[in-house]
C-alpha cells in the first residue's frame, strides 16, 4: 500500500518535473553556427590545399570477379597468374548468385581453383616467380590465383633476367 | 624497407555491414608499387597487416558489398605509411545512442583530433611537419540518411586548416554548421578528415576521417483549437501535426489548469514515444481531451518532445476557455386565465 502510494506520487509529480525550453528560432540558431571554431583558425593558402581523394572508386570494378554458377567472390586485378582456355567463362562474369569471402569460395572450389604463395617482393615485381611453379601451372587445368597469408593479391610479372650470350 | 606491423581494426562502421547481405572486404593498396592485398577478414575485429608498409603509404580501405543486386560501398579509409604522420579522429555527442554519432544540429559536440609523428625543426619539408584538417558538409537529398563518404570528401570543404603539433586537439562546436533556408531543419552528414599533405610522391592523402550525423529541430502543431477559444458542450477534433521527431524521443501531448506549463502538473492526453535510426513525422488525431477536464476554468494545451537534449515545446502551447456549467435564468411566467 506504501509503496503504491509512493509510485502514484512520483508518477503525478513527473509531469511538473524538468522545465519545458521553447523551440530554438532559426535566427538563435544562425548566430550559434556563427561560432564555428574553425573558422577561427588559419586558412591554407588556395594552392597549399590541394588534397587528393579519386571519387568513383569501386571495388568491383578493381577486381577479378570469380563465379562457380552459384556463388561468386572478387580478388584484385592481376591476382589470376595464370587461366586456361577451358576456364574462362568463370573469369570476369556478372557478379550474380551469393557472394563469399575468398577463403570461402576457394574452399568450395578447389577442384578448379589453386592458389601459389609469393611473396611481396614477387607481386611488386621484384623478383621474379620460381619458374618451377609457372611451370606447372599449366599441368594443372586449374585456375591459378596468387596469394600472399592466405589473401588474394595482384602481381607484377618480373622482367626475367636477360641471358649472356657471347659475340 | 621496415616492417611494421599494423593492426587494422575494422568495426562495423555503418548499418550495412550487420547485414548478412552484405560480406566486407578489407583492401591494401601499396602506393609506391601498385601492389593490391585483400586481406582475409571476419565480420569484426583487427588484424595484422601482412604487408610491408612503404615510405609512400599503404592505403586501407574498408568495403561492403552487397549482394543482390551487386553494389559496393566504400566504408572507411586510412593512408598509413612508416614516414608519414598518423592521426585519428574520434566525435563527440550529447547523444550516446546509435550506431555513429548523432547529434541534433542546434546542439553542441567536439570533434578530437589526436596527431602523432609530425617532425619539428628547420629545414624539414613541409609534408612532415604539419597536416590538413579539413570540415565537410552535405545535407541529406529527400528520401536518404546516409551518403557516400568518398563523395562528400571530395567536394569543396567547408573550412580547412593546419595542425602542426603532435598530440590532441579538441575543436568545440556550440552547433551544427549545417545549411538550410531554415537552419533548424537542416539535415545530413558532417566529415572531418585528416590528410597528410602532399609531397608529390603519394596518391591518396587521408590519413584520418570521422562523420557525425545531424538531425533538424522537432516541431509541431495542434489544430482544432486556438488561443481564446471557449469550448462549451462539445470538444472540437484535435490533430497534431508532428515534424522531425528526433530519433529517440518521447512526444506528448499535455493539458494544464491555468495559463501556464512551467512549475505545474500536467495531465497527458496522447503520447507517442519514437525509437528509431531515422526521424519521423506524422499526423495523430486525439479526442481524448475532453474526458480531461474536470471543472470549468481555464486550461492550457502543449505538444512537447523529451530527447537526450531535455523537453522542449514543439510549438507555442495554447490556452483556452471551458465553461459547461448550466446557467438557468430566472423567467417569469404568467399563469393567467384568458378564459
Amino acid at each position: 500500500m506504501k509503496t503504491a502510494l509512493i509510485l502514484c506520487a512520483l508518477a503525478t509529480s513527473a509531469f511538473a518535473g524538468p522545465p519545458v525550453l521553447v523551440r530554438i528560432t532559426p535566427e538563435a540558431l544562425a548566430k550559434l553556427q556563427q561560432g564555428n571554431p574553425m573558422a577561427q583558425l588559419q586558412k591554407p593558402a588556395p594552392s597549399e590545399a590541394k588534397i587528393t581523394t579519386p571519387e568513383n572508386q569501386s571495388i568491383l570494378k578493381q577486381s577479378m570477379i570469380l563465379h562457380d554458377g552459384k556463388n561468386w567472390t572478387i580478388v584484385p586485378k592481376g591476382a589470376v597468374v595464370y587461366l586456361p582456355d577451358a576456364l574462362k567463362s568463370r573469369v570476369d562474369v556478372k557478379p550474380v548468385g551469393k557472394l563469399l569471402t575468398f577463403t570461402d569460395f576457394i574452399t568450395l572450389n578447389r577442384n578448379w581453383i589453386t592458389t601459389n604463395d609469393v611473396s611481396f617482393d614477387q607481386a611488386a615485381g621484384n623478383v621474379p616467380l620460381s619458374a618451377a611453379s609457372v611451370a606447372f601451372w599449366s599441368k594443372q587445368d586449374k585456375i591459378v590465383i596468387a596469394v600472399h597469408q592466405s589473401g588474394p593479391i595482384s602481381v607484377r610479372i618480373a622482367a626475367e633476367p636477360q641471358a649472356i650470350t657471347k659475340r | 624497407m621496415k616492417l611494421v606491423s599494423l593492426l587494422l581494426a575494422f568495426t562495423s562502421a555503418s548499418a550495412f555491414s550487420q547485414s548478412s547481405n552484405f560480406v566486407n572486404f578489407v583492401r591494401q593498396t601499396q602506393q609506391g608499387t601498385g601492389v593490391v592485398w585483400d586481406m582475409p577478414v571476419a565480420a569484426t575485429g583487427a588484424a595484422a597487416s601482412a604487408l610491408a608498409l612503404e615510405a609512400k603509404g599503404s592505403l586501407f580501405q574498408l568495403w561492403t558489398i552487397q549482394q543482390s543486386p551487386a553494389k559496393d560501398y566504400l566504408l572507411d579509409q586510412k593512408l598509413v605509411g612508416a614516414y608519414l604522420p598518423t592521426s585519428d579522429i574520434r566525435i563527440v555527442t550529447l547523444d550516446p545512442n546509435g550506431t555513429i554519432p548523432r547529434t541534433r544540429v542546434d546542439q553542441p559536440f567536439s570533434v578530437e583530433i589526436n596527431v602523432d609523428g609530425l617532425l619539428s625543426g628547420s629545414g624539414l619539408p613541409i609534408a612532415s611537419t604539419q597536416v590538413l584538417l579539413e570540415q565537410h558538409i552535405a545535407s541529406y537529398p529527400a528520401g536518404l540518411t546516409s551518403l557516400n563518404p568518398t563523395t562528400v570528401l571530395s567536394n569543396t570543404p567547408l573550412y580547412s586548416s593546419y595542425i602542426a603539433a603532435n598530440g590532441k586537439t579538441v575543436l568545440k562546436f556550440p552547433a551544427s554548421s549545417l545549411k538550410a533556408t531554415d537552419p533548424t531543419k537542416a539535415l545530413g552528414e558532417e566529415h572531418f578528415a585528416v590528410h597528410a599533405l602532399s609531397d608529390g610522391t603519394i596518391t591518396q592523402t587521408q590519413i584520418a576521417t570521422g562523420k557525425v550525423q545531424v538531425w533538424p529541430v522537432a516541431s509541431g502543431q495542434i489544430k482544432g483549437i486556438a488561443n481564446g477559444d471557449l469550448i462549451r458542450f462539445q470538444t472540437p477534433s484535435i490533430e497534431l501535426i508532428l515534424t522531425d521527431l528526433y530519433p529517440r524521443s518521447d512526444t506528448t501531448f499535455m493539458l494544464y489548469e491555468g495559463s501556464s506549463i512551467n512549475g505545474v502538473t500536467g495531465t497527458l492526453v496522447k503520447a507517442f514515444p519514437w525509437s528509431s535510426d531515422t526521424t519521423t513525422s506524422t499526423v495523430i488525431p486525439t479526442t481524448e481531451l475532453d474526458s480531461k477536464f474536470t471543472k470549468d476554468g481555464t486550461y492550457t494545451v502543449a505538444l512537447m518532445s523529451t530527447t537526450v537534449y531535455g523537453t522542449e515545446l514543439l510549438c507555442p502551447p495554447i490556452t483556452f476557455q471551458v465553461k459547461r456549467t448550466l446557467q438557468v435564468n430566472a423567467m417569469q411566467v404568467n399563469f393567467s386565465d384568458n378564459k
